[in-house]
């Protein structure tokens, strides 16, 4: 075993971490990105509550995604859910090829500015992989060991929950991994219709052609989705350990 | 004691089982033997329920089995299948208690049955309870697997090609080990296999399907000596058929008074051992002992080839 890769991790989070709590300790470093004395730090709000704010809807939008993309997952690969897979296979794929900025264009209208609209957006492109992930990893599930819950008495929910569910989690996980990465991107849009987040520096340097705004949110989200994609990468593994290297 | 009664299961336009019956007497062995897609699989399934036949009905001790819910049936009947099916993500003691389980017994007895089952099948409680199935051999597999279906004391065993995933030595041993079990148990077994020499070795009565129909069921005794003509004549083999009659029967059978140089043989042993021992040294026949060392006389070639003409 070796230390690299976790001193890496540590390091790529103590930057993070510092630069969200202690942004001034940073300005040489942005300094020279800025003109006519722009200021080098973002200053119109605490960058660490716009994480906060940032992580808080990815999570809140990806908790929705996964709930909904699970259920219907764990619905069409039922017998009697099956003839709704094209249709439910279908309404997933427009949710992930539909552009999310135009999703806020749509949503505004109806539900207003704010969080909502950025939510729908989110949760309806975070759709596609885990409801996918869900059914692929219910269908590999070996035929024997699903002969032999049956053959034991097992009742339809029991088989579900203590036999597919667990053994199907690490492809399940690897969907919501891929989902919650591209959502700590695509949060940052929400920041066009007034909903918190990391979004809005970058905005911000963009309107004032400030380099060193959008670089800090850039860098910010960057570092987010890197840490993140590696935990969940790390609660992945351990599931499919747990799950017994069914498919090894 | 179960009792199939004109049973037909149709899938479309094609007829896995036609208007077949037959019946299991109580504690015997029966095994199901046919080609792939004889229907065999399908009425063994039909057994627990996990098929519905279209037609006709199965009693188990005389109560017809559609007036029980299937869960319920399949919980009070064992069910090995080939490839064991163990629950990959579930230890050892885990799959064995899956049926206790399901019929809410409380921990204790759960874990004391377990520890029995480990014992019974030969692995250390201690070494193997709370290991994974990926850390098991093919043959220990397979046994994890016939001990879960045996957990909850089922009066009825269904086998579905139990050794089909084993390679051929384990395979003779694991047909050994559970044809003991079986008898000690008592527990009536329907066993599916597309081997000949499996369903003489391990059957009480076999079945002969072909194309969702039983084409004979018999002995096996019966069905060396008397095969029915056409499939089943087949299926049992001509240059075969001596030998495998002369494997169901007992040297003690054949032996006769008189004295004979050499090791002795035992009278439990086969006359297909006999036979061969009497090959390989080239005499015309062997003395005999009783299991406690006693002499029985011996067996000589003429006696042994008297019994396998009775195959013809």
């Amino acid at each position: 075993m070796t230390w690299a890769p976790l001193i890496a991790r540590l390091a790529a989070l103590a930057l993070l971490l510092a630069f969200i709590l202690t942004p001034d300790a940073f300005r040489p470093v942005f300094e020279p990105l800025t003109e006519n004395g722009a200021p080098a730090i973002y200053n119109q709000g605490s960058l660490f509550d716009l994480t906060l704010n940032h992580l808080g809807l990815v999570a809140a939008s990806s908790l929705i995604a996964t709930i909904m993309a699970v259920v219907a997952g764990v619905f069409v690969t039922r017998n009697a859910g099956a003839e709704f897979l094209p249709l439910s296979r279908s309404v997933a794929h427009i949710g992930q090829t539909f552009p999310p900025v135009a999703m806020l264009a749509l949503a505004v209208p109806a539900v207003g500015f704010g969080v909502k609209p950025t939510m729908i957006a989110l949760v309806l492109y975070g759709l596609l992989p885990i409801f996918e992930n869900t059914i692929a990893g219910l269908r590999r599930l070996p035929e024997s060991t699903l002969e032999a819950a049956d053959g034991m008495g097992m009742s339809g929910w029991r088989r579900l929950l203590t036999v597919e569910l667990p053994l199907a989690l690490p492809v399940i996980l690897a969907g919501v991994r891929i989902s919650v990465v591209i959502n700590i991107g695509t949060a940052t849009i929400g920041s066009t219709v007034a909903a918190k987040g990391l979004g809005e520096v970058i905005i911000a340097g963009l309107n004032s052609s400030n380099t060193a705004f959008v670089l800090q949110g850039g860098v910010i989200v960057a570092l987010l989705a890197i840490l993140i994609y590696d935990a969940l990468g790390f609660i992945e593994r351990e599931a499919a350990r747990r799950a017994g290297r069914a498919f090894a | 004691m179960i009792e199939i009664d004109d049973v037909t299961r149709t899938f479309g336009d094609v007829v896995a089982v036609e208007r077949l019956s037959l019946t299991v007497s109580r504690g015997a062995i029966v095994t199901l033997v046919g080609t792939s897609g004889s229907g065999k699989s399908t009425l063994l399934r039909m057994i627990n329920r996990l098929i519905e036949p279209t037609g006709g009905a199965i009693r188990i001790q005389g109560r017809d089995i559609s007036s029980i819910s299937g869960e319920i049936l399949r919980r009070g009947i064992g069910y090995v299948i080939q490839g064991h099916g163990l629950f990959p993500h579930w230890t050892v003691e885990r799959n064995i208690g899956t049926v206790p389980r399901l019929l809410d017994w409380d921990a204790a007895r759960i874990a004391r049955r377990v520890e029995d089952l480990l014992d019974l099948f030969g692995l250390d409680p201690d070494v193997y309870a709370r290991k994974f199935p990926h850390q098991l051999s093919g043959g220990q597999q397979q046994r994890v697997g016939v001990a879960r279906a045996l957990a909850a004391e089922p009066s009825v065993l269904l086998m579905d090609e139990p050794f089909g995933a084993l390679d051929p030595i384990i395979r003779a041993k694991a047909r050994e080990d559970l044809f003991a079990l079986q008898r000690r148990l008592g527990v009536t077994v329907v066993l599916v296999t597309h081997d000949m020499e499996e369903a003489i070795a391990l059957g009480d009565r076999i079945a002969v399907m072909d194309r969702g129909r039983l084409m004979q069921y018999a002995t096996p005794a019966e069905i060396l000596a008397r095969p029915a003509p056409g499939f089943v004549e087949r299926l049992v083999g001509d240059a075969e058929r001596p030998f495998r009659l002369l494997s169901l029967i007992r040297v003690g059978e054949a032996a006769e008074p008189g004295e004979a140089a050499g090791p002795a043989v035992s009278e439990t042993a086969s006359l297909r051992e006999a036979l061969s021992e009497l090959l390989m040294r080239g005499a015309m026949s062997l003395p005999v002992v009783a299991s406690d060392g006693r002499p029985r006389g011996r067996v000589a070639l003429d006696a042994i080839l008297a019994h396998a003409r009775l195959a013809r």
